[in-house]
């Protein structure tokens, strides 16, 4: 299991296509915040980033680092050598998730320090940025003010998020095996956050909504988004964790019977 | 009989279709076993079976004596070095680091043998060279050479020859014989190239559609393929007393029929039958290729 570990880690240590991205993802969250520096309800923007972004491109990344296991045949080379399909799924599921988890924190990080570096003092009775179209769960709440906490709670749950998602994305990559992979698991997470937004969009409305408020994860991402710590968190972080598991699970399970060209 | 692999009955379906159909063969320690079949015939599931890519529908599967279904079956892949259809390759790392990503999943602490790896397949001056920018050549070598990592014991090749021009089909053919000869390291070759396999196998299987007709030792298909004269008696038994008596080298295959790898005058022949109360009903000559062997094999086993 180590020696995979090692494997796995050794090589998207040295993946130009990592290096380069995490590169990108601090510039990205350095100059989102020295845009948004002025702008209120700017802190708010790895939360978006999480919730609207993050699927898709969680999706298309760890897509393209599991791309030689099954298009190149690289996994033949860790089955045939008496590694367990169980280990295999767990390594690969470590290393896909680090990937993804240390660019996100990348890009927040380098977004927050900047922020707190050149942006305005986030306080009270600012003007919102009001977005037309978008549900009330993803607007900034005018009143409350920036507390670690919030932080510190909504980076936790949008990195919760992207496990999720990543988790997902293994799953579709065994499942499809190949190149057609990428398609599917950008149409699938894209359908999990359009289906997301659409049930936000009708919480208090209807009852089902409501019933799926702290089930779905980018619908717990949302209502997270905001300044104030949400009494929420804890149901909708142990969700993601229990929804997580579920899908690791259904994955490993899979990969243990699947036939590997 | 010492065997590196054996299997019992195996069965590989895929919904309807039958891949391996009850397939039984014995791959001795120490063999270049050549596993010969058309496209279709199941060479490839069987060695996917072997590797522990795919799992049996029904049957036993051995490796080093232990069961495909005992946990232990791990510890015996650890011995295995294997390239199944292409190679399994890092396209964008060089030679030498797809050798070192390797050696991380075997767990082995030191990358020392890394370069005499890499001159053994030839490859030791591809420097900085990614593997996407390797011929088929280059790349098969490479996909022996991580084959090789941990230094297995059973080396199982995939097709090794398709697509490679002459220069690397020989280059391809003097590695596996080195590995086998200098290292001993036991090989499962599969090919449907018999007179490439024929310089190097030391045992064959032939399979069709899922099934082994027929295995056998090199000597045995050299016999096979000889050239010699076919003779079709009333007793074989006389014949095989006359040509006792004229210390000819002969073969009984069944209650009729007889190879004689010699050629003896026939009248002496005839009359020599007629005092032991034996008629010669025909005599053909027979001379088969290692090629028209397989086709009479394959179409006899259809007909059984």
């Amino acid at each position: 299991m180590f020696k995979l570990l090692g494997a796995y880690f050794s090589r998207l240590s040295k993946w130009l296509v990592f290096r380069i991205l995490l590169l990108l993802m601090l510039i990205g969250g350095i100059g989102a915040a020295l845009l948004m520096r002025k702008i209120p309800g700017a802190w708010n923007m790895p939360y978006m980033m999480a919730y609207l972004m993050f699927p898709h491109y969680v999706g298309v990344v760890i897509g393209l680092f599991n791309y030689p296991l099954f298009t190149n045949g690289t996994i033949r080379n860790q089955l045939s050598v008496g590694h367990r399909r169980s280990h295999i799924y767990l390594a690969d599921w470590a290393a896909s998730n680090v990937f993804s988890v240390a660019l996100y924190l990348v890009f927040t990080v380098g977004f927050f320090i900047t922020l707190a570096l050149c942006g305005e003092a986030m306080t009270a009775g600012q003007n919102p940025v009001m977005i037309e179209g978008l549900p009330s769960a993803m607007e900034v709440n005018p009143a409350a003010s920036v507390s670690l906490k919030a932080v510190l709670c909504g980076v936790t749950l949008s990195l919760m998020q992207i496990i999720f998602f990543t988790t997902v994305t293994q799953l579709f990559c065994v499942m499809l095996k190949g190149v057609k992979s990428f398609l599917a698991i950008y149409l699938g997470n894209q359908m999990l956050v359009i289906g997301s937004i659409g049930i936000a969009a009708l919480c208090g409305k209807y009852d089902l909504p409501d019933m799926l408020l702290n089930l779905l994860p980018s619908v717990v991402c949302m209502r997270q988004s905001s300044f104030a710590a949400d009494p929420d968190f804890w149901p909708g972080l142990l969700a993601m964790i229990a929804e997580t598991v579920i899908v690791y699970t259904l994955g490993s399970l899979y990969f243990r019977k699947t036939d590997i060209n | 009989m010492d065997c590196v692999l054996k299997t019992n009955n195996l069965c590989k379906h895929y919904k309807h279709f039958k891949a391996l159909d009850g397939l039984t063969m014995q791959v001795p320690k120490g063999a270049i076993y050549g596993f010969v079949g058309r496209n279709g015939a199941g060479k490839t599931t069987l060695i996917r079976l072997v590797c522990g890519l795919q799992l049996p529908t029904s049957g036993e599967l051995e490796l080093y004596g232990v069961q495909h279904t005992d946990a232990k079956i791990a510890h015996s892949r650890r011995r295995i070095g294997a390239v199944v259809e292409t190679p399994s390759l890092y396209l964008d790392m060089t030679a030498e680091e797809n050798l070192k990503q390797q050696y991380r999943v075997l767990g082995l602490p030191s990358f020392e043998g890394i370069p005499e790896l890499l001159q053994l397949v030839g490859l030791g001056d591809t420097g900085k060279k990614k593997a996407r920018q390797f011929s088929l050549g280059m790349r098969q070598r490479l996909g022996i050479a991580v084959a090789l990592c941990g230094n297995p014991d059973f080396l199982v090749l995939d097709e090794p020859i398709n697509g490679l021009d002459p220069e690397g089909i020989i280059e391809i053919r003097e590695l596996i014989l080195k590995l086998n000869r200098e290292k001993k390291i036991t090989v499962l070759i599969s090919s449907h190239i018999l007179d490439e396999l024929a310089k190097l196998a030391t045992h064959y299987g032939f399979i069709n559609s899922g099934r082994i007709v027929r295995e056998m030792s090199a000597e045995e298909l050299e016999t096979a393929c000889r050239k010699c004269m076919r003779v079709t008696v009333t007793d074989p038994a006389a014949l095989a007393r006359v040509l006792e008596r004229k210390q000819l080298e002969y073969q009984i295959l069944d209650d009729t029929h007889a190879n004689i790898f010699a050629n003896p005058v026939i009248t002496e022949l005839v009359l020599s039958l007629k005092e032991e109360g034996c008629e010669l009903v025909s005599v053909e000559e027979h001379d088969e290729s290692l090629e028209s062997f397989y086709i009479s094999l394959i179409g006899g086993g259809e007909h059984v």
